[in-house]
């Protein structure tokens, strides 16, 4: 080896040795080391205050929101023959006496190619079945309002969300 | 009168630090007086800076003492300080984007060229060796110290110590045009 391993040690504690310091008193330390303690707890209850208060105010805006309660339909397929009249929130079974159910579905919200047919699930006797071309021109200008949906759902048809603005109609540069 | 601001701050302070219980306080008391110096410059030989050695090592040093019942049981808290302090000097260094600037060397009675060339030498090497150097060869710990103190395995302190006396020969060589 080129050099001695004491070379190395002699060398560094005379560098060491060089080394003017200026150490802080014990007494900084302590102090900096509560007052750092004292912070980070103030933190951590701040920290329990700001979520406690978050999920307060949360809550509240959602009690508040005057579209929650409409967000939430429960749609109910098991309704049948005896379904009462007038009483079909989203009830898709339609029977004898369902209730009278705007079947002609002239919205103003096409559907690409859709053949819906709306057949009764539980033995109810009401058959619609309606094909509607899709037209691309016939841009849907306004969405029916809940009063006016539609309550029967025609089944095995690809879901076509509220959300209208989300549909892609590819055929609008034809 | 400005005089009083800073006892009115000395006197809470004082408050601040008056539950702590004697006991601790004396056994970190004793621990910092007898290694503040030596990790302090080992730091500072390690990252060739001395005022952020200093800085670290305070910083370290505040850690320690917040967590002095646990720090205070390990076999070597001077490691752990050292440790502590080497890593938040890097993540400084890190933040700051500069690089240490290498200090002034002392060179009272030493051969001039033989000091700066090892001083150059050591300079290049790689934080991890140049920490494993100045442990082993400035402040005498054995290997397996280094590696409780670096977290590392003993294994990798003989490596590092092996890689870095070749590379020092190596560099020496050159410099010297051997």
């Amino acid at each position: 080896m080129g050099f001695e391993k004491e070379e190395l040690r002699n060398h560094l504690d005379r560098k060491a040795g060089g080394i003017r310091l200026d150490p802080p008193a014990l007494r900084d330390i302590r102090v900096r080391a509560r007052r750092r303690q004292r912070n980070q707890r103030l933190g951590a209850s701040m920290a329990v205050l700001a979520v406690l208060a978050a999920s307060i105010f949360g809550a509240r805006a959602l009690v508040n929101d005057g579209e929650t309660p409409e967000r939430i339909q429960v749609f109910d397929d098991s309704g049948g023959a005896n379904t009462p009249p007038g009483t079909d929130n989203g009830n898709d079974g339609g029977g004898s006496n369902a209730p009278p159910i705007d079947n002609n579905h002239t919205d103003s919200n096409p559907q690409p190619a859709i053949s819906a047919t709306t057949s009764p699930r539980n033995g109810g006797t009401l058959t619609d079945t309606k094909t509607q071309d899709f037209q691309p021109e016939a841009t849907p200008t306004a969405r029916p309002t809940a009063e006016a949906t539609p309550t029967a759902r025609p089944t095995a048809t690809p879901r076509h969300d509220d959300d209208d603005d989300d549909y892609d109609y590819d055929d609008d540069d034809d | 009168m400005s005089a009083e601001r800073p006892n009115e701050d000395f006197e809470a302070d004082e408050i601040l630090i008056s539950d702590i219980p004697r006991a601790a306080v004396a056994d970190f008391d004793l621990f910092y007086r007898q290694h503040h110096a030596g990790v302090c410059r080992a730091l500072a030989l390690t990252l060739n800076d001395v005022e952020l050695a200093q800085d670290a090592v305070a910083e370290a040093m505040t850690r320690a003492y917040q967590r002095w019942n646990a720090v205070g049981k390990y076999q070597n808290p001077s490691g752990w300080v050292y440790r502590v302090g080497l890593n938040w000097a890097r993540s400084r260094l890190r933040r700051i984007l500069r690089k240490p600037a290498p200090q002034p060397v002392h060179t009272d009675d030493i051969a001039l060229g033989v000091v700066n060339q090892l001083d150059a030498a050591l300079a290049q090497l790689p934080v991890g060796q140049r920490s494993a150097v100045v442990l082993r060869y400035y402040l005498d710990w054995s290997e397996r110290q280094i590696a409780e103190a670096l977290n590392i395995a003993p294994g990798t302190v003989k490596s590092r110590l092996n890689r870095a006396l070749n590379r020092l020969e190596d560099l020496l060589e050159e410099s010297y045009g051997i």
